[in-house]
């Protein structure tokens, strides 16, 4: 790929990364799915393994408020795989609690068909460690 | 792609990833190069962003590593030539005891250049001690 196709490719996935956050904090679930890989999983923030039935599954109970996204990089892979990579800040409700935190994620986007979806998710808290999570 | 072929190319990553711990375990910062990809990038355990070359100035002044192990391997074919690896890392440096030793759960992302295997992409991740959400 080029810079400039990478560059594209970039702005697009950025795009798709927020429409993730905007179906989840809709709790548009179906929406979400659509956005997932057949064999997605993910690595969460507390260092905890999820399948994609898994990830759907918890996303019932946790309530996103609100979050913001920034530093997004991106790891070209080869010409049908990268990496994104961005610094997202969250507030969540989770059994009647408020919760905030930053951390640093990475989003495997993978072409099938010439459509792009995630195939894999990691989480790494950037405030000491998710046990530390401070009360909005 | 076969069982049989997935389950030979995992078990060759999971020697790939030994032989890179391995190799800086023994201060062989040239085998750890030679391991990873050019465009290789990682976010730390500590939430940072590293390059190829971040990552080999820092070798040199990790302190060295007295022990590891490392479990719960799964591998997650994305696509032809490219594989994620994921597992959970035990590791206690020399200045550490047993208890201070540091689990995190680990991805990387492997690809396939010219016949070889080669690390593109790594994150870890500490393993939360109490409850989270």
């Amino acid at each position: 790929m080029t810079g400039e196709e990478l560059k594209e490719l970039e702005e697009k996935l950025i795009a798709r990364e927020r429409t993730i956050f905007a179906a989840q904090k809709r709790r548009d679930f179906p929406a979400v799915e659509a956005e997932l890989a057949h064999g997605f999983r993910e690595i969460s923030g507390s260092g905890q393994f999820f399948s994609k039935a898994q990830v759907l599954d918890r996303l019932k109970f946790v309530y996103l408020l609100d979050y913001w996204l920034e530093c997004f990089k991106l790891v070209p892979v080869d010409a049908k795989c990268v990496v994104l990579t961005y610094i997202i800040r969250v507030e969540r409700r989770y059994k009647g609690q408020e919760y905030a935190n930053r951390s640093y994620r990475s989003s495997t986007w993978v072409e099938c068909n010439g459509i792009w979806r995630v195939i894999f998710h990691q989480a790494t808290p950037l405030e000491s460690l998710t046990t530390k999570d401070t009360k909005v | 792609m076969l069982a049989k072929q997935l389950k030979e190319l995992e078990e060759k990553l999971i020697a790939k990833e030994k032989s890179i711990l391995a190799a800086q375990s023994r201060g062989d910062l040239a085998a750890v190069a030679a391991a990873l990809a050019d465009g290789f990038h990682e976010i730390g355990k500590s939430a940072k962003f590293y390059s190829k070359a971040d990552v080999m100035n820092a070798l040199k002044d990790t302190t060295e590593i007295a022990d590891y192990s490392l479990e719960n391997f799964r591998l997650l074919r994305v696509n032809a030539s490219c594989a994620i690896l994921t597992y959970i890392s035990t590791v206690r440096g020399r200045s550490q005891s047993e208890e201070e030793a540091t689990r995190a759960y680990r991805s990387s992302t492997w690809i396939e250049q010219d016949g070889a295997w080669r690390m593109i992409f790594h994150q870890g991740t500490p393993i939360a001690i109490g409850p989270t959400v």
